[in-house]
């Protein structure tokens, strides 16, 4: 290493204050994530709940004027069909059941929660917490969920499970609610990789000849969709082959070498282009497309913003953050992470003018014109005037190094904080901060929090190390 | 001690719910010994994940998944050094793990301090972090590795299961490309 390198190492050393970086993890908490045998999954009594709602209410009498309560009903009846919003949450949660676990996605039409266990990939009923399906893992078997679609996320859940056995070449997709053995598959490639992308089956790999081949499969009905077959060859045993999937993207790499297909067609694209993919759509017709791939330099990144018509409204560069969470009430609002300040500009569309811009923030959710955002590291919450980024109420949460992302009906805010001492499930008027009611829920040694709203009605809270619902 | 551990020492076994425990030749458990391991490399993994991941969320879900692969396999760990084996394990969790939540990759976290400390802040962590972003995977994890964990040539090449001379040559790349990345931000601020 030249000196020059070698001091240039020491200065991105000494920025990142790497020391300063700790885990949250708790010896307890990965023990139990890893150990079945000390799985809980528990029916809280409704009667104990009860109880402790009673002790544990923080804040005055909920809203009895009638207007308020209309205005509310017509808040939630209109958050109703936005995709993440919760049903109502002005009425106390209570733990229904709870597993440990590393939580590997959410099916919502057929109400199937995966778990990744220490021994077994589980397939839990959302309503009772009973196992409909498991299959067994250890070094040679395992099991992922599809996630990844061709827009980053899958809006439904997983609709399939991959289960690999290296050992004899088998792939098997099953039926993400019943288990059931939809598609078989093998592989005599040397070495391979494989996953569910966009509802296929891909599996990469270097065949006998040493070429890097992928080839993907539809699984109901076992065509094959394409394949792909490299010119160069790859020595045995030398860097080992890599498989990378992302939206709008499949990666094969082994050394130097590496290829990003496109997960629709096989077709290479360049590592370093300008891809597009996220199309998001905006209110008001509006759609954003994040372009560039990520390989990309920094000013490979940019965001377009088409008209109903598909004309270009805008284009920037950086990296687009709309909020998961949009209620449309504030129509052509757009987000975008600036790589050179690292801040986040809130930009009018219908302008192009920049309404205000701050860093250190994630956009959670937008609603009735509020701004819900979190911090990380100092695990706050923020309620903020959309359009003018003023700050509304603010509250800090009970995980304080990485936070939690909230959960909203349009009326109330659903948080983890800290009241005398112990963690509660809190629910906070969206427009003011106050206290609606608050539940004793220990996430235990978690040291994140996502809050998830089930079709049913049902609040799914996943952390590091299990999943929790809750229910009226 | 737990009554658990007590047998473990005196008979070599002991059953807990469905797992057998196996105590090694000294009397400690596999149990304590992955506890010590645990307390030890508990951080550095997190710091490992967390430059990898440039996202606080990702990275205690994959030390979490590290930690538990581990301990799977805690007899083959143990025989030879826990810290690279699980090294091991987390640079190729990544891959498997992408997008478990639906936090994205580019969206990771931005420090609290540029929150209080006004618009358009830029806290050099950060800034370095979403660097490493910008970078192909496998550039990434070289660099973490080699030049901010300060691992050697040798012991980058053994846990990726690369050649010393593709870290040398990787390493050297990405460095380039992760100044010239920084450098262009840098002199855009300013």
């Amino acid at each position: 290493m030249s000196i020059d390198t070698d001091r240039f190492a020491g200065e991105l050393r000494a920025r990142l204050e790497i020391e300063e970086l700790h885990s949250t993890l708790d010896f307890d908490t990965v023990l139990a994530g890893s150990k079945r045998a000390r799985r809980r999954r528990a029916v809280v009594a409704s009667t104990v709940a009860a109880g402790a709602l009673v002790a544990t209410v923080l804040a005055g009498p909920p809203l009895v004027d009638l207007g308020h309560r209309m205005a509310d009903a017509a808040r939630r009846e209109r958050l109703a069909g936005v995709d993440g919003a919760a049903g109502d949450l002005s009425k106390p949660l209570n733990v229904a059941w709870q597993a440990s676990g590393a939580f590997a996605g959410v099916s919502e039409p057929s109400g199937t929660i995966l778990l990744d266990t220490d021994h077994s990939f589980e397939a839990l009923d959302a309503a009772t917490g009973q196992v409909r399906w498991s299959v067994a893992e250890d070094a040679d078997h395992s099991c992922s969920p599809a996630a990844v679609t061709a827009s980053g996320t899958a809006a439904d859940g997983p609709d399939g499970v991959l289960c690999v056995s290296p050992a004899d070449g088998t792939m098997q997709v099953r039926d993400v609610a019943t288990g059931d053995v939809v598609a078989t598959e093998t592989s005599d490639w040397r070495e391979w990789h494989a996953a569910l992308v966009d509802g296929a089956l891909v599996v990469v790999g270097v065949d006998q000849e040493g070429h890097a081949v992928a080839r993907s499969t539809d699984p109901a009905t076992g065509d094959v969709n394409w394949t792909y077959r490299g010119e160069t060859t790859i020595p045995p045993g030398g860097d080992g082959f890599g498989m990378d999937v992302g939206p709008g993207i499949v990666g094969l790499a082994a050394g130097a070498w590496s290829v990003n297909l496109d997960p629709a067609t096989g077709e290479p694209v360049a590592a370093d282009g300008a891809a597009e993919h996220h199309p998001v759509e905006l209110a008001g017709g509006l759609t954003a497309i994040q372009s560039g791939a990520p390989n990309g330099a920094p000013d490979a990144w940019s965001v377009r913003v088409l008209g109903r018509d598909g004309t270009e409204l805008l284009r920037m560069p950086g990296i687009l953050e709309q909020p998961p969470v949009d209620d449309g009430s504030v129509p052509g609002l757009v987000f975008v992470l600036n790589l050179e300040t690292n801040a986040i500009d809130v930009i009018d569309v219908t302008t192009g003018t920049t309404l205000w811009s701050h860093g250190g923030f994630r956009p959670d959710v937008l609603v009735d014109g509020f701004l819900v955002a979190t911090s990380n590291t100092g695990g706050k919450l923020r309620v903020v005037d959309a359009t003018t980024g003023e700050q509304v109420w603010t509250a800090q949460l009970h995980l304080p190094n990485v936070g939690l992302a909230p959960l909203t009906d349009g009326v109330n805010v659903l948080t983890l904080e800290e009241a005398a001492g112990e963690p509660n499930l809190v629910a906070r008027d969206l427009a003011t901060g106050s206290v609606v009611w608050a539940q004793p829920w220990d996430p235990g040694g978690a040291s994140w929090a996502l809050l998830h709203a089930l079709p049913s009605g049902d609040v799914l809270a996943t952390t590091d190390s299990g999943v929790t619902i809750f229910r009226p | 001690m737990s009554g658990a551990e007590s047998v473990a020492s005196a008979q070599g076994a002991f059953v807990t719910g469905d797992e057998i425990e196996i105590a090694a030749a000294d009397g400690v458990s596999h149990e304590q010994e992955f506890a010590e391991f645990f307390r030890a490399a508990r951080d550095p993994l997190y710091r490992m994940a967390y430059l990898l991941s440039g996202d606080p969320h990702r990275a205690e879900d994959l030390v979490q998944q590290t930690f538990e692969r581990t301990w799977r396999s805690w007899r083959s760990a143990r025989r030879g050094d826990p810290m690279a084996w699980a090294r091991r394990v987390l640079a190729n969790l990544r891959i498997d793990t992408w997008r478990r939540t639906r936090r994205e990759v580019l969206t990771g976290h931005t420090p609290e301090g540029a929150v209080d400390g006004g618009e358009r802040a830029v806290d050099g962590r950060d800034a370095i972090v979403r660097a490493l972003l910008t970078l192909p995977v496998r550039q990434r994890r070289i660099v973490v590795l080699r030049h901010l964990l300060e691992l050697s040539e040798a012991e980058v090449a053994a846990e990726l299961g690369v050649s010393v001379g593709t870290v040398k040559s990787t390493a050297s790349r990405a460095m380039a490309r992760l100044r010239d990345t920084l450098d262009t931000a840098g002199g855009a601020r300013s």
